[in-house]
């Protein structure tokens, strides 16, 4: 059962209330909030989401409401809690939703221990996976949202979850972030893929996201082998380079992008080195964005062939 | 709906329990159990009661993240304490290690899964000026830096104000007694220094002996705060004496140790606590000697009303009128256990001023 069969009636009553139990991935979020437009967009980008059943294990308790009474009319703000817990400083009211997503990327950068958790974008093709890895403003949540867009599955545009001793990654596909100009990028190539509310005067300037493509969700449970890591880096006027990466240096520059390398210890050094060893490294420059599509494609259909 | 003070409980002393476990009680477990900072010991019971077969998939995810977190903390212990060990070789002859950091070392069932990992350490008083200063010199950094902070650790409470190491950013205490100089009850640290049993390694590494152990645990759950170490520290307790019920000579020093350091009220509280709660075994003879360390009735029955309300962590709801008064009042009797009223009033009076210009509070 997804948010979808529900009545809307329904739904933004369990929300004021409760709180909708949401699975995304291996994850359980409850999801509450009495905040109207942060609903509107809930309803909108998270519809195709299954809902867990009562009584089930919920890994985090999310609402978003204004702090106090007057806040909800006066300089509306909004905060978060989690778990019962405030945190955080309160956003404006109108970035409710930019708000809610960087709360459950908190959630999924600082909690799951479990896996060694990379902060990078994930997109699969037959089974393989592209970890995508950068710093912030690398411009791969855009070349990511593109990849979901072009025949990729979506596994996450902000987390490669690796189950330690093995290769595999987990998908956690939330909506795509994207900011400024990456906006009008992606409304050129997919006009009609539906977008949440676009909010101005973000840390991160203007956002809005993209809804995770209804294939990437209902498939959020079967998990890729990595295969491809890129570092990937936009560059204006840049032809696309693909330029292979040795492992030890990719190793490094892995390590440094993941949230608890350190944490997990010696776990985390034999986990990320069974995900290189297994992987095939490149940096990535390039400035024109279907020919890195078409460049990944003839990436992906060597591999078909090779195997 | 069972109450959250006996899932969480029965979780960590009778592990079998478990795996009969509604999925809707695992879910409150797993919060509160992070909640009171135990999710890391239900993990190591869990692990070593062999069912991990029998827990739930998405619990079974939950514990391993707050086993790999427990592991990293144990690390982290292990390593400051070799630290350390390093910068103090030479200037004491061996420092205490205290609470966690001793449960590690000393093989402690409260070591199992814990997650903490601030480093807290004993050395005499006299020596104090050399550590810190040998400290400096290996890379801790003094936090607390206002003039006032300092003087109210230095001058007043009984450690250094705290210390983070600049590269590493771990945490020190170093005490030199275990309760304020302040307060109204003085253990003796030149006792519980000489008691002290000295570790194989590293060099200079010293815990406690057990009976001040347990009697230090007692003494900072009870006395040392507002019983925000909760049911995590009335366990560490428990793990101390659970194997000893049939020793009467260890009891029999646990009591001398008591009415020598002054800790007779704490350790009957703790003690007391962890029957009600916990069930632990306690000979009856040493319950006997301990209604010595009784508290008049109106305020024992007080304590322990409060006890019960502040000693295990909130389920889902907010917490109801009574469990934040049992909060409040334990937090003023902590200030009031730490200095008397002509030194509390003006440090309170001067805490909230700075809170109030500034917007930031202190700890002190």
């Amino acid at each position: 059962m997804t948010l979808s069969d529900w009545t809307e009636q329904q739904a933004r009553a369990a929300l004021s209330g409760a709180g909708v139990p949401l699975r995304i991935g291996p994850f359980v979020a409850r999801v509450g909030t009495r905040v109207r437009e942060l609903q509107d967009a809930l309803l909108r980008l998270y519809r195709r989401y299954p809902v867990d059943g009562p009584g089930g294990i919920v890994d985090w308790h999310v609402r978003i409401e204004a702090p106090n009474p007057w806040r909800r009319f006066v300089g509306p703000q909004v905060a978060a809690y989690v778990d019962g817990r405030r945190r955080f400083a309160p956003f404006p009211r109108d970035q409710a939703f930019a708000m809610f997503e960087w709360l459950l990327n908190w959630c999924t950068f600082s909690r799951p221990h479990q896996y060694l958790i990379l902060h990078s974008a994930v997109v699969e093709r037959d089974g393989r996976a592209l970890v995508l890895c950068g710093r912030p403003g690398a411009g791969k949540s855009t070349l990511c949202a593109a990849l979901a867009l072009s025949g990729w599955r979506l596994f996450s545009d902000e987390v490669a979850l690796i189950r330690p001793g093995t290769r595999e990654i987990h998908a956690a596909p939330r909506p795509i972030s994207l900011k400024e100009g990456s906006i009008d990028v992606l409304r050129q190539l997919a006009p009609d893929h539906p977008m949440g509310p676009k909010m101005a005067g973000t840390r991160k300037g203007t956002v809005a996201h993209l809804e995770a493509p209804a294939d990437a969700i209902a498939r959020a449970e079967e998990p890729a082998e990595a295969r491809w890591i890129v570092f990937p880096r936009w560059k204006a006027g840049a032809s696309t380079t693909l330029t292979p990466l040795g492992r030890a240096r990719a190793f490094l520059e892995a390590a440094d992008n993941a949230f608890n390398y350190s944490l997990l210890g010696e776990v985390g050094f034999t986990s990320l080195a069974e995900v290189v060893d297994a992987s095939d490294a490149y940096v990535l420059e390039y400035s024109d964005l279907d020919d890195v599509l078409g460049r990944f494609d003839r990436l992906a259909s060597q591999e078909a062939v090779a195997s | 709906m069972r109450p959250i003070g006996g899932l969480l409980v029965e979780a960590i002393l009778d592990p079998r329990s478990l795996a009969t476990l509604e999925e809707s009680e695992w879910d409150r477990l797993l919060r509160a159990g992070h909640r009171a900072g135990i999710l890391g010991r239900i993990a190591a019971e869990v692990a070593a009661a062999g069912l991990d077969g029998a827990v739930p998939s998405r619990a079974r995810a939950r514990l391993a993240a707050a086993d790999a977190v427990a592991r990293q903390h144990e690390r982290i212990l292990r390593w400051e304490t070799v630290c350390v060990a390093r910068a103090l070789r030479g200037v004491v002859e061996r420092f205490v290690l205290l609470k966690g950091g001793a449960y590690l070392h000393a093989g402690d069932p409260s070591a199992r899964g814990r997650l903490s990992s601030d480093l807290d350490v004993l050395v005499p008083r006299a020596s104090l000026e050399a550590v810190e200063r040998a400290l400096g010199d290996a890379g801790w950094e003094a936090t607390k830096l206002n003039r006032y902070d300092q003087k109210y650790y230095r001058r007043w409470m009984h450690e250094l104000p705290p210390l983070r190491h600049r590269d590493r950013r771990t945490l020190l205490d170093v005490h030199h007694t275990l309760l304020p100089e302040t307060g109204r009850l003085h253990p003796d640290p030149a006792s519980l220094l000489a008691r002290a049993e000295d570790l194989p390694e590293p060099e200079g590494a010293a815990v406690l002996c057990t009976e001040d152990r347990v009697l230090h645990a007692a003494t900072h759950l009870f006395h040392d705060g507002d019983l925000g170490g909760g049911l995590r520290e009335l366990l560490d307790v428990d793990g101390l004496v659970r194997g000893r019920a049939d020793d009467h000579a260890f009891w029999d020093r646990v009591l001398e140790h008591a009415a020598h350091h002054e800790l007779e009220r704490p350790l009957f509280y703790a003690v007391r606590a962890c029957r009600r709660h916990l069930d632990t075994p306690v000979p009856e003879a040493a319950l006997a000697r301990l209604e010595r360390g009784a508290p008049r009735s109106l305020t024992r029955r007080s304590m322990e009303a409060l006890a019960d309300r502040a000693l295990f962590p909130d389920d889902d709801r907010r917490p109801g009128v009574p469990v934040r008064t049992a909060r409040w009042a334990l937090y003023a009797r902590s200030h009031w256990l730490r200095m008397p009223l002509r030194l509390l009033i003006p440090h309170l009076a001067r805490k909230a001023a700075r809170r109030w210009s500034t917007g930031e509070g202190s700890t002190a």
